[in-house]
């Protein structure tokens, strides 16, 4: 079952009389439960986009509905409380200790002091942070990568259903940053919010995302799941943005199981291969094992079919037209 | 006479001075720095307000018995025509590093906040302020240490002080009250510098700064 969490009708923006709109009558249909990237080149409208929703930023035309309810009907503080809201630099108090930071929402809710304590820690846990060292700690004492960690945990503080992230891993190196995707990525499995997550990278839009929308001059150019944008993009833009690597990425979507012929006899001594796997994966094993084709397993490791390399190799150049023509 | 025997002669006098002219101080800093930040905070919230800042700056520029001698004739001889004209050079310093502070504040914190759903009080008394008192404390700072030294001046205008000393000294050419009164004048200075100092760094390591 599923039901729209927000809705953008025709939503613009225009900071400026007379300027071009930041935002440009955007309409948008966010599914509860699901993870949302918006993605597209710097000034594209993003932040913008993303701000309207806890109303940082008040559109000048159209409308945005959460669960239904317009949201310019709702009082604004009691919005942005019931939202999770990771913004683009983090932005921790430096004057209040970690566990203070985290607890800044359920204290403006009033919740007790032994509900915080305990709230605290179970997300210092969540987020991979020991509860007794960092704790007491000021965000000053805390690395880059901590203190995104410490922004997702705030965020999360008061259970919200939504959460609204701002290139929450921006200046992250990359061990880090593939760290913190997979920490969301549990933490999405596990609580099954409704994430709207601005970024501009594409690796991390594919990883995270249930629906990618892609940004330009304001307007939306493209909605769709990551597969269908990997092989389908709308537009030249929109492939520019893919990179040279679209097939590559499209493999890391593509699970094993979508080009495997269960139930296929399978020569003996075949390289094995995950049915939970990325075709990535499968390719990578294709490369070093020289085989042509792998025995597909099951999670207790039973096999239930084969893939062949010439399954692949169609896969990915049927593909590859796809992106020529469109 | 020497030094030691005029102190002896006159301590209780020196004292009662000394008390005056702490008391005259702790007035008009408390004022000017709750009126400074006050306005300050105002100026922050309206930039509408910043038509004023050329008027601040000549005010800022203007020597303090300058203000005293205009205000003689508005506000006459004693108190009232000491205190004010003290009090708007005092809170000129706090009024700036108010204004200044609160606008230094990291945007990203501000946003946070508000995103977060704190009221524009709250992010106000709980981040804001906070987080600019280290400036705001600075401009207290020059505020307190040239109050705690042109409150002599008011001697001038028949309101006891330390300068009450220093002007006897000046008038009967005698070196004592003129030592006491300025020695003392400036031992309170730079106490006073020290003390808000110290309140400065403490506030510096609250909001993670490092001195
Ligand atoms: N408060 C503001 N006042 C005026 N113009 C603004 C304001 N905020 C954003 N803009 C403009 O609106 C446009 C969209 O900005 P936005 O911050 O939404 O971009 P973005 O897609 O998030 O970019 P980035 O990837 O760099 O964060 C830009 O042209 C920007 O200059
Ligand atoms: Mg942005």
């Amino acid at each position: 079952m599923t039901s729209t969490a927000i809705e953008f009708n025709a939503v613009l923006k225009t900071f400026r009389d007379g300027e071009k709109p930041a935002v440009d009558r955007v309409d948008l249909a966010i599914e509860a439960g699901t993870t949302t990237a918006l993605i597209g080149p710097s000034g594209c409208g993003k932040t913008t986009s993303l701000k309207m929703i806890n109303r940082l930023v008040e559109p000048t035309s159209g409308e945005i509905l959460i669960d239904g309810r317009a949201i310019r009907d709702m009082p604004v503080l009691q919005l942005r409380r019931s939202l999770g809201y990771v913004i683009q630099h983090v932005g921790l108090f430096p004057h209040m200790t970690i566990a203070r930071n985290i607890a800044v929402v359920p204290q403006l809710l009033g919740w007790d002091r032994k509900r915080i304590t305990e709230r605290v820690d179970a997300l210092l846990d969540l987020v991979g942070l020991d509860p007794d060292e960092y704790r007491q700690r000021r965000p000053s004492q805390l690395s880059g990568g901590q203190q995104q960690r410490v922004g997702v945990a705030r965020a999360l503080a008061a259970d919200p259903p939504i959460l609204l992230m701002d290139e929450p891993f921006g200046a992250l190196d990359p061990i880090t940053r593939a760290n913190l995707q997979r920490e969301i990525t549990d933490i999405q499995r596990k609580l099954r919010k409704t994430i709207v997550i601005v970024t501009h990278d594409m690796d991390e839009a594919v990883k995270l995302a249930d629906r990618i929308v892609v940004m330009e001059h304001g307007r939306v150019v493209q909605t769709a799941p990551p597969a269908d944008l990997l092989l389908r993009p709308a537009t030249p833009f929109v492939a520019s943005l893919l990179g040279e690597d679209r097939i590559i990425k499209l493999l890391q979507t593509t699970p094993v199981e979508r080009l495997s012929e269960l139930g296929a006899e399978v020569e003996a001594q075949s390289p094995t291969i995950g049915l939970e796997a990325s075709m990535h994966h499968a390719l990578t094993v294709f490369l070093q094992t020289g085989a042509a084709q792998l025995s597909v397993e099951n999670a207790k490791g039973v096999s239930v079919g084969a893939l062949r390399r010439e399954v692949m190799f169609e896969f990915a150049s049927s593909e590859q037209r796809n992106a020529s023509c469109a | 006479m020497s030094l030691l025997e005029y102190t002896e002669f006159f301590g209780d006098t020196i004292l009662d001075l000394t008390i005056k002219h702490i008391l005259l101080f702790g007035v008009s800093f408390i004022g000017a720095s709750i009126l400074g930040v006050a306005i300050g905070v105002v100026s922050y919230r309206f930039s509408g307000l910043r038509f004023l800042t050329p008027v601040v700056n000549i005010l800022q520029a203007t020597p303090e018995i300058v203000l005293l001698a205009i205000s003689i004739p508005f506000l006459g001889i004693g108190y009232v025509g000491a205190l004010v004209p003290l009090f708007i050079k005092g809170i000129l310093p706090i009024m700036q590093n108010t204004t200044s502070g609160l606008a230094g504040v990291d945007p990203n914190i501000k946003e946070a906040a508000r995103g977060m759903g704190m009221s524009e009080l709250t992010v106000l008394l709980r981040v804001e302020l906070i987080n600019a008192a280290p400036v705001i404390l600075a401009g207290m700072r020059v505020s307190a240490v040239m109050l705690v030294s042109v409150i002599t001046l008011t001697a001038y205008i028949g309101v006891e002080s330390l300068g009450t000393l220093i002007l006897q000294g000046i008038a009967r050419m005698d070196a004592n009250p003129l030592l006491i009164g300025s020695g003392l004048s400036a031992i309170l200075a730079i106490a006073v510098n020290q003390a808000i100092v110290i309140v400065e760094n403490l506030a510096m390591r609250r909001v993670g700064v490092r001195s």
